[in-house]
């Protein structure tokens, strides 16, 4: 049997197994080699979530990835709890903040157990970022606090504030980026940072997914003509690596036929790559080649908006 | 001279996150930053720990809720392992030293009923969230709540933690 590359057995665990029925995953010892992988690129729960639908035997790896599931899904919980801390703490103090990527994207996926929530990332306007951290500073969990949304800033703050939607953290609302918004960060976000976890394809791929009717493909794709191809370019990639259905809507609207050609996809993330400067580069996988072999490596040069 | 009566156990509420999800019960201990899995007995004997029911009732009911037989001697095995989690307020008497038939005979019947009480491993780090430069890690005081483990950016392979530095969180294995 041909051994298959870490890359595309991550890609072939992963595939589709954001989706609330996805289809079962027969257990093998190839993919027990690929456990470590799967756990450290954030995607041990979703290879729980298919593989478990096969009724495997039990095994040490297989607890490793269903560990993972549960431990997304207290994560997710100490979360919810601490937003619904953040949220008051912060309308008590008059700063208007947006969810973003972490614990926002895992409320793409059906359920809480399936992404890491990792930290909690909140984007205020720059002006507000002294008083948000003074604020925030008793809360127990990380957050990554931003000034600004620096992947959308080609559009207002106010008017990323607009189109927010609202998500309830223990009955608290916290504002998130609209969908469309929200999408747009996760496909630069994943550029940004030279596309190396799995997480990121998947996080991608199950936004375009959960895009319903009205949304707004054409806010997705407008806005800055490089953020624009970039946008398109990771999402080509999300739906040839983990998606094998590329999503109708978003073949019309964003990646229309002909308009970005495979080489035209590279030169977009080559391009967003070289332009972000993309922020700290991602760790290194020991012992092993990185799963996605990147256009561009992630430079080392603070991250700024092209 | 009589043997005092142990407290009846009571359940630990404060400093835990519960999730239910399928069958089992998840908690987070807050402030041990420990996390466990509780098959659904062993979820029913915690919710039932209030303080005023000893073992010998808390064994009772919980064979009229199952339809089987459950003796004291198993629900004090789950009690112990809930002390052992940390699950319940008060430290609880050791168990009678019993022969090791017997105490063979009592394990298996904990394991019929599907009393399990699992430490659940924090997935290695990496999966946590986007790394953290060693700048910033460095810039937290050791012991920091937010020092879990999120990768190094800038040292592959580390961690940002507290255990092995100084006097700051650093990039450790």
């Amino acid at each position: 049997m041909r051994r298959l590359s870490a890359g595309r057995g991550i890609a072939g665990v992963v595939a589709g197994a954001w989706r609330a029925e996805p289809s079962p995953l027969p257990w093998s010892e190839e993919f027990a080699a690929l456990v470590p992988l799967l756990v450290r690129g954030g995607v041990g729960a979703l290879a729980w979530q298919r593989i478990r639908r096969s009724e495997p035997a039990p095994s040490s790896r297989l607890r490793e990835l269903q560990d993972a599931y549960r431990f997304n899904a207290l994560q997710a919980a100490v979360h919810r709890r601490a937003l619904r801390d953040v949220a008051v703490a912060l309308q008590a103090a008059g700063i208007a903040a947006l969810l973003g990527k972490g614990w926002a994207a895992a409320c793409l996926y059906p359920e809480p157990g399936l992404r890491p929530p990792g930290d909690i990332d909140l984007y205020v306007p720059g002006g507000d970022v002294p008083a948000a951290r003074a604020v925030l500073e008793d809360v127990p969990v990380a957050i990554d606090l931003h000034a600004g949304a620096a992947e959308l800033d080609d559009r207002p703050w106010d008017d990323l504030i607009e189109h927010s939607d609202g998500i309830a953290a223990d009955g608290v609302e916290i504002r998130t980026f609209g969908r469309e918004d929200h999408l747009r960060l996760l496909a630069l976000h994943m550029l940004r940072h030279g596309a190396w976890r799995p997480l990121w394809l998947c996080d991608v791929a199950a936004a375009v997914e959960s895009a319903s009717d009205g949304f707004d493909w054409d806010r997705v794709r407008g806005g800055d003509r490089r953020r624009a191809d970039a946008v398109a370019a990771s999402l080509k990639k999300s739906s040839g690596r983990v998606s094998t259905a590329r999503p109708p809507r978003c073949a019309r609207a964003v990646c229309p036929a002909g308009s970005l050609r495979p080489s035209s996809s590279s030169g977009a993330i080559r391009d967003w790559s070289r332009r972000a400067g993309a922020g700290p580069s991602p760790p290194t996988w020991p012992g092993r080649p990185r799963p996605w072999p990147l256009s561009s490596d992630a430079g080392r040069t603070p991250w700024k908006p092209p | 001279m009589s043997e005092s009566r142990p407290k009846p156990p009571r359940a630990r509420r404060r400093d835990l996150v519960v999730e239910q999800v399928a069958d089992e019960t998840l908690v987070y201990d807050l402030e041990r930053h420990r996390a466990h899995c509780l098959s659904a007995t062993a979820a029913w004997v915690w919710r039932h720990c209030d303080g005023a029911t000893d073992a010998a009732a808390l064994a009772a009911r919980l064979g009229r809720t199952l339809g089987r037989d459950a003796d004291e001697e198993v629900v004090r095995v789950a009690l112990h392992r809930l002390a052992r989690a940390r699950l319940l307020e008060d430290p609880l008497p050791p168990l009678r030293a019993r022969s090791l038939r017997s105490r063979r005979e009592a394990l298996k019947r904990v394991a019929l009923l599907g009393i399990s009480v699992l430490s659940i491993a924090a997935p290695a780090a990496g999966q946590a969230a986007t790394c953290i430069t060693r700048a910033a890690c460095e810039a937290f005081p050791n012991g920091n709540p937010r020092c879990t483990g999120q990768p190094c950016c800038d040292v592959a392979g580390k961690f940002c933690r507290s255990q092995g530095c100084g006097q700051t969180c650093c990039c450790h294995v």
